[in-house]
């Protein structure tokens, strides 16, 4: 059953295109998607994900279980920064900067890895809790935040008032582009409801698996230009990005598990807003933040390292381990 | 018809744009041109774009205008301690140039 799946999951559209884009950058072929239209695609895709959540959130209403699921996704946020800033230090005796940069951006969300383990879900006939997408912006606040304020206790240099306080790396997460499409998608999708989406429902969910798909290619183009940045990466710290997420994971369908989802939802929350490492906004924020960092070493390790391996055996792995602790817990 | 002028062109990083342009707002500077999604070859290395995704990784480059060298140099100086002394990718050039409306500066 699970290798059976782990296959579905390799000869997915999305995995596929994937992999096509990481070719075509290896052999140097001319492709080469516009920058327009991969940044379109990548709105598209959050706007689609807040709509399709707030149409089923109106059908299915509103509970106790997203205030609770939202305090749970910032607190581990949280402690998957700690987690991970103090492993990189201690246990790798890694700078502060860079540990703090990495760690922000393992615990932060990659937009990606979500959106993939949505339609892993769906390919696969499985039903979730559909508000848990929405819980990104806390999760991902928290961790980069986190990650921040631990790096910055330890360096002396930042007292030069350079990067931006704890306020405005606040009002900046809650405030990026993701947070406003996921949101506020989520929101015109719960006001207008299935009947008030339906003539717009066509372009969110019949387009929204087709677009993914060609979307990797996308990325697989800016991942497979950025292989060659993998040699200069430290073994131990290789080691982090290929373990870490699993650790992420495990801890999260844990949590999700105990405050009652669905493993349908326990596998989004697990390896979809978790279990990813984020390469669209953490490395802006963390250029800012954290500018003594290495910037592309942190981008190689999530990008090349983690969402290869969370594409092709993360997710269902994770829908694994949700099974596994429905029956467990 | 032409005034002597002078003008500061800023290469640096995307990702810093915004807190660059601040420096310069608190510098009194009357204007400047922002040109974006530049890439080029420096001592970091090749700078490109992640396909659209993010700014990160691409290159500004920054124009400015001033009347005169004495507001070049501070802007210059303020620009390369802040930013390219320590942490970000950048090079700094001042060029003398002629412009019309003088005054505009």
């Amino acid at each position: 059953m699970t290798a059976e799946v782990i296959l579905q999951s390799i000869f997915s559209p999305p995995t596929l295109f994937f992999a096509l884009g990481i070719l075509a950058a290896v052999i140097k072929s001319d492709l080469k998607v516009p920058d327009e239209a991969g940044a379109t695609m990548g709105l598209f895709l959050l706007t689609a994900i807040g709509v399709r959540a707030g149409v089923a959130v109106n059908k299915t209403g509103i509970d106790g279980q997203v205030v609770v699921g939202a305090i749970a996704a910032a607190l581990l946020g949280c402690l998957l920064a700690l987690g991970g800033y103090t492993m990189l230090t201690r246990l790798f005796s890694l700078d502060p900067a860079n540990a703090g940069s990495i760690a922000g951006h393992f615990g932060a969300v990659s937009s990606m890895t979500l959106i993939l383990s949505i339609t892993f879900l769906e390919q696969i006939q499985v039903t979730y809790e559909p508000f848990v997408a929405a819980l990104y912006p806390f999760m991902d606040t928290a961790a980069l935040v986190t990650a921040i304020l631990l790096a910055r206790r330890s360096l002396s240099s930042n007292k030069d008032g350079n990067g931006p306080s704890t306020k405005e790396l606040l009002i900046e997460g809650l405030t990026a582009r993701t947070t406003v499409l996921l949101v506020g998608g989520l929101v015109i999708g719960f006001i207008t409801g299935p009947q008030g989406m339906e003539r717009a429902l066509p372009l969110f969910e019949t387009l929204f698996f087709g677009v993914t798909s060609f979307f990797m290619l996308d990325i697989g183009l800016v991942a497979g230009a950025r292989l060659s940045e993998l040699k200069k990466v430290n073994k131990f710290v290789l080691g982090y990005a290929l373990v870490m997420p699993a650790i992420h994971v495990l801890v999260a369908a844990t949590i999700a598990t105990l405050i009652g989802l669905s493993p349908g939802g326990v596998t989004i929350f697990a390896i979809g807003l978790a279990g990813g490492a984020s390469f669209i906004s953490a490395p802006i924020v963390m250029r800012t933040a954290l500018p003594q960092a290495n910037p592309s070493l942190s981008l190689a390790l999530a990008l090349v390292v983690a969402l290869p391996v969370n594409v092709i055996v993360g997710i269902p792995l994770a829908y694994h381990t949700a099974l596994f602790l429905a029956g467990a817990l | 018809m032409l005034t002597a002028a002078k003008k500061v062109v800023i290469i640096t990083e995307a990702t810093i744009e915004e807190k660059v342009i601040q420096l310069l707002n608190t510098l009194e500077v009357k204007g400047y041109t922002v040109h974006r999604s530049l890439t080029g070859k420096g001592e970091r290395g090749i700078r490109s774009g992640l396909g659209g995704l993010i700014s990160f990784g691409e290159n500004i480059c920054i124009e400015i205008i001033v009347s005169d060298e004495h507001k070049a140099l501070a802007i210059m100086e303020a620009v390369y301690n802040k930013f390219l002394a320590k942490n970000y990718a950048g090079i700094a050039y001042l060029e003398d140039i002629r412009v019309i409306r003088p005054e505009k500066f």
